[in-house]
């Protein structure tokens, strides 16, 4: 499973990425990721979730695109999501990016 | 038309009706004929220019606020990235003294101030909404936020992640660009998309350092024109306005109109394409007086031009605008004002009579 993430925005307007291929970790940190992604249903989210008020500004965007094996999907998540899942899977996620060149 | 007629446009508190959209050729004779100063400054702060103007949804904006009594106060959001338990760490409304020790309590009560106390004594503009909007912040709002953000209804500030960011309430202008989204919210409503969101951004930027430089009673020269500065703890800033692009080692923002970036993320690259607004401001307060403060020349016509757009205004549409506003107040904030927009490589011209 390959994930590729970037978060943009913020009034800091800096990006962040990540790339996970979960294949090339340890079996402990494989599983977390697993875990994270299968609590979260990342395959079963709408391409675009919402979590601002429309009227938020300076608001993070995250972008995450999943990849295993044939299955591929994109999700874009504006603001911080209620559901306790995604969050978490978007917390581990932030922890693992850094600062990109635009 | 006598200017008599328009006089009687105006309601008892000198406010603009929604149909008076008046052209600005009228406008200038008006002007003309004006006998004092205060009654150019109800004419130049009431009238609403050209096409960009659309009274009546001012007027429906406003009739939708809620009075308030611009008070501040400041909750402690306990490391959480919601406002919901958030508890009360001090309030106005209480009239308590600021012994809480904490830096981040006291640094947001100070700048909110500041900011509450510009927009009301440079613009007679009474909170974000010009209602007494009352001004909620959040304080530790999640683990290690790198940022800050206008939400809608109130202003939310991390406490930065200690590697690469100090907490988001060191800077007095990036409390006043949160506040500014606000009035934003409530006056042009300036999407968040491509170059209106850059626009929307920019008046953030523009007022968030006008704020600073009031704060701290600095001429355009000695300031620094920098946004976030002493955010960074290994870098100058979020932004420079005098110069896009050098905030910090690898800032993205273009200086002009040929280095504009086309992108999807950040809503179209609102916080990148800023730059280029942000510096035609600062040239056109350089070239009119830099020995003058910034507040009182033209930021006036970039606040009154700002919260008149319409939502969807592109920069040439801003430029015009302010070129525009400015050609009312005279020759030399006229000739500032389009030579800071040739700095950025955008030809202000004059909205013409056909346009309003």
């Amino acid at each position: 499973m390959k994930l590729t993430y970037a978060r943009s925005g913020g009034v800091t307007g800096m990006v962040k990425r990540a790339v996970i291929e979960t294949e090339h970790l340890p079996t402990d940190e494989r599983a977390t990721w697993e875990q994270l992604v299968a609590a979260a249903d990342v395959f079963a989210l709408p391409a675009t979730v919402s979590a601002a008020d429309p009227r938020q500004r300076d608001a993070f965007t995250h972008t995450i695109l999943i990849e295993d094996g044939p299955r591929r999907h994109t999700v874009e998540v504006k603001g911080t999501p209620d559901a306790p899942p995604l969050r978490a899977l978007l917390d581990r996620l932030q922890g693992a990016s850094t600062r990109a060149p635009q | 038309m006598q200017p008599r007629h328009f006089e009687g446009h105006f309601n008892s508190s000198g406010r603009c009706a929604a149909y008076c959209i008046v052209p600005p050729y009228l406008l200038e004779h008006l002007l003309n004929k004006a006998k004092t100063d205060e009654h150019r400054r109800k004419l130049l702060d009431s009238l609403n220019l050209s096409s960009h103007v659309r009274g009546a949804r001012t007027v429906a904006l406003a009739r939708k606020q809620t009075h308030g009594t611009a008070e501040i106060s400041v909750y402690d959001a306990q490391h959480r990235e919601t406002s919901s338990g958030a508890r009360l760490l001090w309030s106005e409304a209480k009239g308590g003294a600021l012994t809480d020790p904490d830096p981040d309590l006291k640094n947001v009560v100070e700048f909110t101030r500041a900011t509450r106390d510009f927009y009301k004594e440079v613009f007679k503009r009474n909170s974000v909404d010009g209602k007494g909007y009352n001004l909620r912040s959040y304080i530790h709002f999640g683990d290690g936020w790198d940022n800050a953000q206008w939400d809608g209804t109130q202003m939310d500030y991390g406490d930065g992640d200690g590697v690469d960011f100090n907490s988001f309430t060191s800077s007095v202008d990036v409390i006043g660009h949160e506040l500014t989204h606000g009035v934003t919210q409530y006056t042009s409503d300036l999407d968040y998309q491509g170059q209106s969101g850059a626009l929307n951004e920019s008046f953030s930027d523009v007022m968030g350092t006008l704020i600073k430089q009031y704060h701290l009673k600095q001429t355009v020269a000695k300031a620094d024109w920098l946004i976030g500065q002493g955010l960074f703890k290994n870098g100058e800033a979020l932004r420079s306005m005098k110069k896009p692009g050098t905030g910090y080692d690898g800032d993205p923002q273009p200086a002009d109109m040929s280095h504009y970036k086309k992108t999807n993320q950040d809503s179209g690259g609102v916080h990148l394409n800023s730059g280029i607004p942000n510096r035609a401001f600062y040239e056109a307060c350089h070239a009119f007086d830099p020995q003058k403060n910034a507040w009182e020349t033209i930021g006036p016509v970039w606040y009154q031009t700002f919260i008149h757009l319409s939502s969807n205004a592109d920069f040439q549409t801003a430029a015009n605008a302010t070129f525009t506003r400015a050609k009312l107040l005279g020759a030399a904030q006229a000739q500032a004002v389009q030579a800071g927009w040739a700095a950025v490589k955008i030809d202000a011209k004059a909205e013409t009579s056909a346009a309003a």
